[in-house]
């Protein structure tokens, strides 16, 4: 391979991906990282299937094993690195709660160096857990689903996909500053007119991630999707669980006396349909900010009206696509300086809370012929804001994982957020 | 375009999907449902403006069920109906 082949240049939401792993860097986990969770459905995962799956993992290694280097003209880029093959370990916990501890201080360690993949095995009570920690650095949500899925399909050729960006994507500035521009006035327009409500987590830099996992089975989950037609319309399934996350949330922010307007940024999928081979690595979302006035019309149907037409409106001034674009002139801050940036982009804050719904989900219903019970996302929060909620769909089952910093919210709070939202989950079906 | 009759809809919904999908225009089945000719939730948002401003009417806020994103015949029946 050619040494300009190693090279794989960062896009500018790479480079917001890196600024939030800055953010990380003093959390025990020490970056950006975020875990797919697979309930195998049998057990035991037998050694050949580990040397399956560590052999087409390893396959790839020089890309997985890298780092962030800059070009002469400030571009960064993924270098592809050496190293040893992908970590792997396992566990033997007794049962649920000791499967429970091992996944929490799994996430909560860093990858080793330079590493971009890393994988447990958890076994107890007869059935498993394969989890697979990400580094944000390399993929996204989406990305990640796609790299196991090609694992499982032993596609080893992963590589010839050019990953990131072929060339440093240094033209087209009128362009990017067009977005750029389209960008700056759409925050401004927000900052104008709407206060921004936050947790405070400026003292939770060096706190660990903690997570609730809320699984929907498939009754459940179908009486949801019926029920967000209902109210919400066909396709605006993403927005219906947007407007539940905002409406408990509204209900937490009025008991702890928090004023201000609710910004969601919802982050969104730019692959195009068929999801092309060559977005398996690196960042391909952006954000659609959504903000959800808190005015007298707090019911649900009052959450789903307004994000809607916010996402219209977002889509048709074309927001997602800009900020991507407008991202690429943000490459030559450095990390510190983007840091400081990102978490202020709405003022004091980021914004009050993540939402993601990572729908369709690429992956089979069994992992190396394993059957899968289900499978969910669990991203680390980044410290600011510190708390968020993301949606996936496996098979017809619907998750929600409540990711956030120690610290943000005491047991209760969580506690309490956790069941409202679950509530609102289950409210449309019959034993909810 | 105002008052559009089906047919002039669909051939319009066509173009449109083989744009937003990348799909040939000719392999795209009307009788199938709009998720099944590849429109997701942004892709539906992107079809929803592109219906605002070519035939004037606005769906976000109507009556939009799931009957009517079955097909996509239905889907131009819908609009059709909505823009008379």
């Amino acid at each position: 391979m050619l040494l300009s082949e190693k090279k794989h240049y960062y896009n500018g939401i790479d480079w917001v991906a890196a600024a939030l792993n800055y953010q990380c860097r003093l959390t025990p986990a020490r970056g950006n990282n975020f875990l797919i969770v697979l309930d195998l459905g049998a057990h035991p995962f037998s050694s050949a299937k580990k040397t399956r799956l560590l052999d087409a993992c390893n396959a790839i290694l020089p890309l997985l094993n890298g780092s962030i280097r800059r070009a002469w003209h400030l571009a960064p880029y993924w270098q592809t690195g050496n190293g040893s093959g992908v970590p792997f370990s396992e566990n033997s916990p007794a049962d649920d709660a000791g499967a429970d501890s091992v996944l929490y201080k799994f996430m909560n360690e860093p990858l080793p160096e330079d590493t971009g993949l890393e994988i447990k095995l958890i076994s107890f009570n007869g059935s498993g857990r394969l989890i697979f920690k990400f580094s944000h650095l390399l993929f996204d949500g989406r990305g990640a689903e796609l790299f196991l899925r090609a694992i499982d399909g032993g596609h080893s050729d992963l590589m010839a996909m050019h990953p990131g960006l072929p060339h440093p994507e240094l033209n087209n500035w009128t362009e990017q500053f067009k977005a750029g521009k389209i960008v700056h006035r759409k925050r401004l327009a927000i900052l104008e007119k709407h206060k921004i409500a936050a947790l405070p987590s400026g003292q939770l830099t060096a706190m660990p991630a903690r997570f609730r996992v809320i699984q929907l089975d498939p009754a459940a989950s179908a009486g949801l999707q019926k029920k967000s037609e209902r109210e919400a319309g066909p396709f605006m399934l993403g927005i219906y669980l947007a407007s539940i996350v905002c409406h408990c949330f509204d209900h937490f922010l009025d008991a702890r006396g928090i004023n201000g307007d609710i910004m969601l940024p919802m982050s969104v999928d730019l692959r195009g349909f068929g999801v092309p081979a060559n977005t398996v690595f690196f960042n391909q979302w952006s954000f659609s900010p959504l903000i959800a006035e808190r005015d007298e019309h707090r019911e649900l149907a009052g959450w789903i009206g307004k994000l809607k037409k916010q996402m219209m409106s977002n889509a048709a001034d074309k927001i997602p696509q800009s900020l991507r674009t407008a991202s690429l002139l943000s490459r030559i801050l450095p990390l510190p300086i983007m840091s400081l940036f990102s978490k202020n982009i709405f003022g004091q804050t980021a914004g009050s809370i993540m939402f993601s719904f990572v729908s369709g989900s690429s992956l089979a219903p069994s992992f190396i012929e394993t059957p899968l019970r289900n499978m969910y996302h669990l991203p680390l929060m980044p410290p600011h804001p510190g708390i968020g909620v993301f949606f996936n769909s496996f098979e017809d089952r619907i998750n929600a994982v409540i990711s956030y910093r120690e610290g943000i919210l005491s047991e209760d709070e969580i506690d309490e957020f956790t069941q409202s939202i679950e509530k609102c989950l289950r409210k449309c079906h019959p034993q909810g | 375009m105002e008052n559009p009759t089906a047919d002039q809809v669909k051939a319009w919904l066509l173009e449109e999907i083989s744009a937003i999908t990348g799909t040939d225009a000719k392999l795209i089945d009307p009788s199938h449902s709009l998720s099944q000719n590849g429109i997701s939730s942004m892709g539906f948002v992107e079809l929803l403006i592109g219906i605002s401003r070519e035939f004037k009417i606005e769906l976000l806020n109507s009556e939009l069920s799931a009957s009517d994103v079955a097909s996509i015949d239905a889907f131009a029946a819908k609009i059709a109906r909505t823009g008379s």
